[in-house]
C-alpha cells in the first residue's frame, strides 16, 4: 500500500483506460453495425461487392473483378417466374438503351435461368445474363432474404439501390443518378 | 332447226345450269354449321384477289428520348395524332401524356398524376388503367381514365380544360364531334350511347345482335358470357368525316356504318387467308384449351392521313412469319395486305397511321415507327 502514484503515473493509468473504453466502443460499434447489416435483406450504400462469383449461359464464370474495373455498372438481381421482375426487364431495356456504351448490365437470375433463356414467349432482356456458381453463397453475401429484386449500381461500392417494383419515381432518380455517375467518368 | 343444233345446245345449256347449280351446294356444304371444336367456321368468305399481294413494311425508328431529351416511356397504352402530325402517347408508368412534334422530338409532358387526382391529374401508379386518348372533331384532346371514372379533356398544347365525370363501364376510347356530343360505349343494351356536352343521355344507337356477335362460331358459355359483357370491350369505333359513324364489331368481324341514327351499311369483314389462317390458329389453340376464344383481327388502327381508309391486324401468320395488317376502306371493302417480317418473339400492335408512317406498340413497349418498303 505504501506505492507512491505521480501525477504522472495517474495521467498515463487514465490514458490507459480511456483508450480500453475507445477501442471497447468502436469494437462495440463495429459489431452493432455488422449486426444492423445483416439483419438487412440487401448491400448497403457504399458497401463493396466481395463475391460475384457468375456463370453465362454457356458456362462462362465471372467474379468480383468484372465489376471492379473503374466502371459504372448496373446489377438487377431477379428470379423467375417474377411478374414485377418481367416489368423491370422492359424497363431496364428501355433505360440501358439510353446509356448504351457507358454502363455494363449484369442480370442476375436467382432462380429460373434456363427456362428464361429457352422460353419462346416475348420477353427479352437486352443485357446479358448469369446465374450464381454457389447460389447459396450468393444470397449469403448478397443479404439477399426475401424474393424481391434488386437493382443496385455499382462503381467500386453500391452507389444506388432499388428494390422490388420499379416506378416512375424511380425510373428519373435512376436516370439522374446515372447522368451524374457518368459524368464522373468522362 | 334440225335436231343435230337443237341437242348440242341443250346440253350446253344443261351443263351450264350444273356448273351454276354447284356452287351454292359447295357453299351450303361449308354454310353448315359444324362442331367448333374442328375449328369449322359457319360461314364462307367472299374470294379476294387482294391478299395475294403483299406491301411489306419496314421499321425505321423505335422512339426513344436523345441525350438532351428529358422524358421514359415506360408503358405507353394508347396514341393520338392532331391535324399538324404531332403525335400524343400516354404512358402508364408516368400516368401522363407526352407530346412529340412530327419530327418526334419531345416536345411537353401533359397532365401529371396524382394518388388523390386533382384537376388535370392522371391516377397515379395506376398500372391496369386502361387510359385512351383521342382527338375529339372538336379539335381538343380527350383521354378516359377508368380509375377516376373521369373524361379528362386538354388543347392540343396540353392545357387542361375541363373533366367529365362518367359511368366506368364507359371508359374507354372517347369519342366527339364537332358539336362536342359524347359517343361511348352502351350500357343500356346498345353498342353506343350518345351524349350532349353535358352528359345527358340522347340516343342508343345500335343494338347488340347476340347471334351476330359470334358468327364464326359460338365459343363455350364462360367465354360467351365473359364476350358479351360489357360490351364495349369487343368493339371499336371512330368518327368519320360527313357526321358518319364507323363501329367494328372484333367478336364477329363485322362493320357497321351509320349515319343519322341510321344504319348504312353492315358488312362482314373475313378475308379469305385471313380466315384460313384463323382457322388454323383457333384449331390450334383449342386443341390446347378447349373454351379459348380468339378474335379475327387483333387491333384496329386508323389511318388519320385518309379518313376513307382503316386498318385490322391480322397478327401473326406462323407459317410465313409474318405480321398481317389488312386495310379496308370505310365500305367494308379490302383494298390491301400490309405485311412486317417477325421473329419468333417480336410482335407489334398497329395503333395508328400518320403522315404515312405506322405507330406501334411491341411486346417489350417500345413505341415502333414503320413505313412502307421502297421497290
Amino acid at each position: 500500500m505504501g506505492a507512491k502514484f505521480t501525477s504522472k503515473a495517474v495521467l498515463w493509468i487514465i490514458l490507459l483506460h480511456l483508450s480500453v473504453l475507445a477501442g471497447l466502443v468502436i469494437f462495440r460499434q463495429d459489431q452493432q453495425i455488422k449486426l444492423l447489416k445483416n439483419s438487412l435483406p440487401f448491400l448497403a450504400l457504399g458497401e463493396k461487392i466481395r463475391y460475384f462469383d457468375l456463370l453465362d449461359e454457356k458456362q462462362v464464370k465471372i467474379d468480383k473483378e468484372a465489376i471492379h474495373r473503374g466502371k459504372i455498372s448496373l446489377v438487377y438481381i431477379f428470379q423467375r417466374p417474377c411478374s414485377p421482375c418481367d416489368k423491370n426487364i422492359i424497363l431496364l431495356n428501355k433505360l440501358i438503351g439510353q446509356f448504351a456504351g457507358k454502363v455494363e448490365v449484369y442480370g442476375v437470375v436467382i432462380a429460373g435461368f434456363q427456362e428464361f433463356i429457352n422460353q419462346v414467349d416475348n420477353l427479352k432482356a437486352n443485357f446479358k445474363l448469369y446465374y450464381p456458381e454457389d447460389p447459396d453463397r450468393f444470397l449469403a453475401r448478397f443479404r439477399l432474404k426475401t424474393n424481391l429484386s434488386q437493382l443496385l449500381v455499382y462503381s467500386d461500392r453500391v452507389t444506388y439501390l432499388a428494390l422490388g417494383e420499379l416506378d416512375n419515381a424511380d425510373i428519373l432518380t435512376l436516370i439522374d443518378f446515372m447522368r451524374k455517375e457518368i459524368a464522373k467518368y468522362d | 332447226m334440225t335436231r343435230k343444233t337443237v341437242v348440242p345446245i341443250f346440253l350446253g345449256f344443261m351443263a351450264v345450269w350444273a356448273a351454276i347449280a354447284s356452287v351454292p351446294a359447295i357453299a351450303r356444304t361449308a354454310l353448315v354449321p359444324v362442331n367448333r371444336h374442328e375449328g369449322a367456321l359457319i360461314k364462307n368468305p367472299a374470294f379476294t384477289h387482294v391478299e395475294a399481294a403483299v406491301v411489306y413494311l419496314k421499321k425505321v425508328r423505335t422512339l426513344a428520348p436523345n441525350e438532351k431529351e428529358n422524358y421514359f416511356l415506360g408503358f405507353p397504352t394508347s396514341m393520338a395524332a392532331d391535324d399538324q402530325g404531332n403525335l400524343y402517347v400516354y404512358d402508364n408508368l408516368g400516368s401522363r401524356i407526352y407530346r412529340f412534334d412530327k419530327d418526334l422530338r419531345f416536345i411537353q409532358a401533359i397532365g401529371s398524376s396524382g394518388a388523390s387526382p386533382g384537376p388535370g391529374q392522371f391516377s397515379a401508379g395506376a398500372e391496369s388503367n386502361d387510359v385512351r386518348i383521342e382527338f375529339g372533331k372538336d379539335g381538343l384532346l380527350y383521354a378516359s381514365d377508368l380509375r377516376q371514372k373521369k373524361i379528362l379533356c386538354f388543347n392540343p398544347d396540353g392545357k387542361f380544360i375541363k373533366d367529365f365525370p362518367v359511368n366506368y363501364i364507359q371508359c374507354t376510347t372517347p369519342l366527339v364531334d364537332r358539336q362536342g356530343n359524347f359517343y361511348l360505349p352502351s350500357i343500356h343494351s346498345g353498342i353506343i350511347d350518345v351524349y350532349d356536352p353535358t352528359l345527358k343521355l340522347k340516343k342508343i344507337l345500335l343494338a347488340v345482335e347476340e347471334l351476330d356477335s359470334f358468327l364464326v362460331f359460338k365459343p363455350a358459355p364462360g367465354i360467351y358470357r365473359q364476350r358479351l359483357f360489357p360490351y364495349f370491350s369487343n368493339y371499336r369505333a371512330a368518327l368519320l368525316s360527313g357526321e358518319r359513324l364507323l363501329v367494328y364489331n372484333l367478336n364477329a368481324s363485322k362493320l357497321y356504318l351509320v349515319k343519322n341514327d341510321e344504319i348504312t351499311l353492315e358488312k362482314y369483314l373475313w378475308p379469305q387467308n385471313a380466315l384460313a389462317l384463323y382457322r388454323g390458329k383457333m384449331a390450334a389453340a383449342i386443341k390446347e384449351n378447349p373454351d379459348v376464344y380468339r378474335d379475327l383481327f387483333i387491333e384496329f388502327c386508323q389511318d388519320l392521313d385518309n379518313g376513307r381508309f382503316f386498318y385490322l391486324q391480322f397478327g401473326k401468320d406462323e407459317q410465313r412469319n409474318l405480321n398481317l395488317l389488312y386495310r379496308f376502306d370505310v365500305e367494308g371493302n379490302l383494298t390491301r395486305v400490309l405485311a412486317v417480317k417477325i421473329g419468333k418473339r417480336e410482335q407489334d400492335r398497329f395503333k395508328l397511321k400518320k403522315g404515312g408512317r405506322f405507330f406501334t406498340i411491341d411486346d417489350n413497349k417500345n413505341i415502333n415507327i414503320f413505313e412502307e418498303e421502297v421497290k
